[in-house]
């Protein structure tokens, strides 16, 4: 691939940025308009013996960026251009920033484009877990939690998109994580950052009354938060991660103090509150994001896991960021969230527990995943052929190995997000083994009974009708759902609120008997709907509200029949009894689920 | 390179096929059904698929190994009529993940059923088993490469309601069950080879289409 070449402070390609790779970000926009505590730019504070943004070019060089654009005021151009040389271009304001995006991204060749503030204080390996997964063609990196990072402008994603994205003049109705600030762009993505970075520098520039009225609600809401923060008492807990998991920001919380009508804050919250309000309308990164999501381009999520993230806007919030990101053990926080979050009770309970520890082994060997992949599927050929035998010892060991091979099944999943190194054609290898593990198995307990002369073919045929049908209505109910996702009409980048928040704005309206609301005015603290909602919708409210119950959301789970479920089951129905039981079992279990998913995604279907 | 050639070719992205319709895998004479009779018949196509599957299962159940040759005629004539029809005619878009679970139930089970009735259930296996490979690349293929077969192979895979006439055929032949062994061994190798071929094709030209969709949770 050409490379702009002759790029501002072009320097010679990192190894590890494979030359020729289509989806290699190449190009970095680093906006450094926020300003810090006290004046200065907030990328100027100093870390250890530089600046926070000196750490974060090294960053961005160490991960193969050959060509780096900082965007500065004026007035900090001298003290930037020290540190960052000629990578430096002036921006008077955030309507410059985003017209020097749009620029940017409108240059012809070069490949994808990462936009990110100058302030970020982060691992490498949090910036490496977006910008080299060739996954997320373009992507956010997100983080759950939100209440730890309570001034993080706010998305909504489903089925890992974003579908809404907050802004300093945007909502994003039912939010379900935290932007971070680090976008990423796909070079066939660039055109429509192009258009929509030019309009939002367009709107920018003079800032309409639904947009400044939008601000204004912000300031309202962080205010809430500060005083909600500081009365709650006790430790502020991070969330964790969730996946999609909306967290209603008007949610009733029992724990939570009633927050007055006019807070007051402590000295200490309010400045806190006032450098942020300084530096929300500077956010470039996040009106680029909402540009993107508006204009329908499909915006991949990737979360930041358990590792250190912040934007610090004041000496004391770096100095408190230098001590917290040593807490951190990057290794351990890379290797635990190699372990897929969405995994079945017994794959995380009873494999993953360990299966990481091999996955590291794998790393420092030098095994690729796909390696793994055919070992693994090595390893299920000869449990299909121990089971085979229909002699006890054989359905023992069969059972031993299909084990065995379902391990090696999950290492190569964490040893690809481990070491980063996903391929489709892996993803690919690792479905179709898994499927191939999974009937050879089949095959080979059904000659094993026949051998012992218990012919068990029919219910061999059912199990594997059952279990392909179980997939299919997985596959064609979740492409469905992108599908619909994607169909998501999109309001115009002059509005603050989302599709949602103008639908739900909509219903509140006609709730009231009043014309539709022109103007995103406060919601209503408790929105009472003007009859209760159908059956339907009531039961799927309900059914998603016991998941708070301790132990509910594995026990959903384990009623899905997972794969690592199903492995299990084979083994000990095997090894304890005969393949009769094992396909009984199977059939069972397995029809079981099928009348538990029918029956959630029938309401689902009636209620959209 | 501009940045326009990494991405798939400019014709794939915009018609990127239903995935319902690709994941049905009809075959000629299951369309043809579906455009003579679609339009003309008022059931609705969810009763239909119900319907014929439904019917399979119950004669599968109720006559077994023990099913007529007309009988079986019979029921593979419901299959394709009930299944066809519903090739043109989809149910409601909020029922769509409903349909090729249906198709997919019909067809085993006819596949099996008639085995059955030659006692060659374990030849009906390895024609499921060759079958289930062919129907996971479908997915798959259309996930990570935004692609479908090419023509040749969907023909001669023959759609589910070629493969059920020729299983019926080879029942009536008196052929089962080493020409169903046969079958499967062919029908699995070709789909192999291809697939292989397909993806080495796919890995040299380091295209990158289509977006990844992880389907985490329910993608297995």
């Amino acid at each position: 691939m050409t490379d702009t070449g002759t790029a501002v402070g072009g320097r010679a390609p990192a190894a590890g940025a494979p030359a020729g790779d289509p989806t290699a970000t190449t190009t970095a926009i680093v906006v450094a308009g926020a300003p810090a505590a006290g004046g200065g730019a907030a990328a100027l504070l100093p870390w250890e013996r530089g600046t926070v943004l000196e750490r974060l070019l090294g960053q961005l060089d160490d991960l193969g960026i050959r060509t780096v654009c900082v965007l500065v005021r004026p007035a900090h151009e001298a003290a930037v251009r020290a540190v960052a040389g000629n990578r430096v271009r002036v921006s008077p304001d955030t309507a410059a920033d985003l017209r020097a995006i749009a620029e940017a991204a409108a240059a012809p060749g070069g490949g994808g484009i990462v936009i990110l503030p100058g302030e970020i204080v982060t691992h490498r390996e949090a910036l490496a877990g977006l910008l080299k997964d060739p996954r997320v063609v373009t992507g956010t990196l997100l983080g759950g939690g939100w209440r730890a990072r309570q001034f993080a402008f706010r998305v909504r994603s489903k089925r890992g998109r974003v579908i809404s994205a907050a802004s300093p003049y945007h909502t994003a109705h039912r939010p379900t994580s935290a932007f971070l600030g680090v976008l990423k762009v796909a070079a066939a993505d660039r055109p429509a950052l192009v258009t929509s970075a030019a309009r939002l520098a367009e709107l920018t520039a003079d800032p309409s009354a639904e947009w400044r009225d939008e601000l204004e609600r912000k300031t309202e809401m962080w205010r809430g938060a500060l005083w909600r923060a500081a009365h709650r008492g006790g430790e502020e807990a991070d969330e964790g991660d969730g996946e999609d998991e909306p967290i209603d920001e008007f949610a009733d919380d029992p724990e939570e103090p009633e927050t007055p009508a006019d807070p007051v804050l402590s000295a200490e919250d309010d400045a806190l509150l006032r450098e942020k309000l300084a530096a929300a309308p500077e956010d470039a990164t996040a009106l680029a994001l909402v540009g993107l999501v508006r204009s329908g381009t499909h915006v991949g999520v990737n979360r930041l896991r358990r590792l250190f993230w912040a934007r610090p806007l004041s000496a004391a919030a770096v100095a408190r960021a230098e001590v917290d990101i040593l807490d951190y053990d990057e290794d351990k926080v890379l290797l635990d969230s190699a372990v897929k979050a969405s995994d079945g009770f017994f794959t995380t309970f009873f494999v993953s527990t360990y299966s990481r520890y091999i996955a590291r082994w794998a790393a420092r060997r030098g095994f690729t995943p796909n390696q793994v992949t055919t070992f693994s599927v090595l390893i299920g050929f000869l449990a299909a052929a121990a089971f085979a035998t229909g002699e006890r010892w054989g359905l023992v060991a069969g059972a031993i190995l299909l084990q065995a091979a379902f391990t090696t099944d999950c290492v190569d999943g964490q040893l690809a997000r481990y070491t980063r190194t996903f391929s489709k054609l892996g993803a690919w290898l690792d479905s179709i083994f898994d499927r191939t593990k999974e009937y050879a198995c089949f095959a080979g307990l059904a000659i094993g009974a026949s051998r012992m002369g218990d012919p068990v073919w029919t219910l061999a045929c059912a199990a594997i009708t059952l279990q392909t049908a179980r997939h299919f209505s997985d596959f064609s109910f979740g492409a469905g759902q992108s599908r619909m996702i994607g169909d998501i009409e999109q309001p115009p980048l002059e509005r603050s609120l989302d599709a949602a928040g103008l639908a739900a704005a909509e219903r509140r309206a006609r709730a009231q008997q009043e014309p539709p609301a022109e103007q995103p005015a406060e919601p209503p603290p408790r929105p009472e709907p003007a009859q209760p909602d159908p059956l339907p919708r009531r039961v799927l409210r309900a059914w998603h509200t016991i998941d708070r119950l301790p132990g509910v959301r594995w026990v959903k789970k384990m009623a899905a029949f997972p794969i690592g479920e199903r492995f299990a089951a084979i083994s000990i129905s095997a090894a304890l009894f005969d393949p009769r039981v094992t396909f009984v079992v199977l059939l069972s279990w397995g029809g079981f689920a099928v009348l538990y998913t029918l029956s959630g995604r029938v309401l689902r279907s009636i209620v959209r | 390179m501009s940045a326009t050639t990494t991405v798939a070719p400019a014709e794939q992205r915009p018609q990127l096929p239903d995935n319902v319709a690709v994941y049905r895998d009809d075959g000629p004479l299951a369309q043809a059904i579906g455009r003579a009779l679609g339009p003309n018949v008022p059931v609705p196509a969810m009763a239909l698929l119900v319907l014929g599957a439904g019917a399979i299962l119950a004669l599968a159940a109720l006559a077994g190994s023990a099913a007529s040759l007309g009988l079986t005629a019979a029921g593979v004539a419901v299959l394709l009529l009930t299944f066809g029809i519903t090739s043109v005619r989809y149910p409601k878009a909020s029922f769509h993940w409903a349909v090729p679970s249906l198709v997919r139930v019909g067809e085993y089970a006819t596949l099996a059923w008639l085995a059955g009735t030659a006692d060659a259930l374990p030849a009906a296996f390895a024609l499921i088993a060759a079958l289930t490979f062919r129907h996971y690349d479908l997915v798959y293929r259309l996930r990570h490469r935004a692609e479908v077969p090419p023509r040749w192979l969907n023909l001669l895979a023959a759609g589910w309601d070629g493969r059920v006439i020729i299983a019926w055929l080879l029942l009536a032949l008196g052929a089962l069950p080493a020409a169903m062994y046969v079958w499967a061994g062919l029908l699995g190798a070709v789909s192999v080879a291809e697939t292989v071929a397909s993806w080495r094709r796919f890995e040299r030209s380091r295209a990158t289409a289509g977006e990844f969709d992880e389907l985490e949770g329910e993608g297995e």
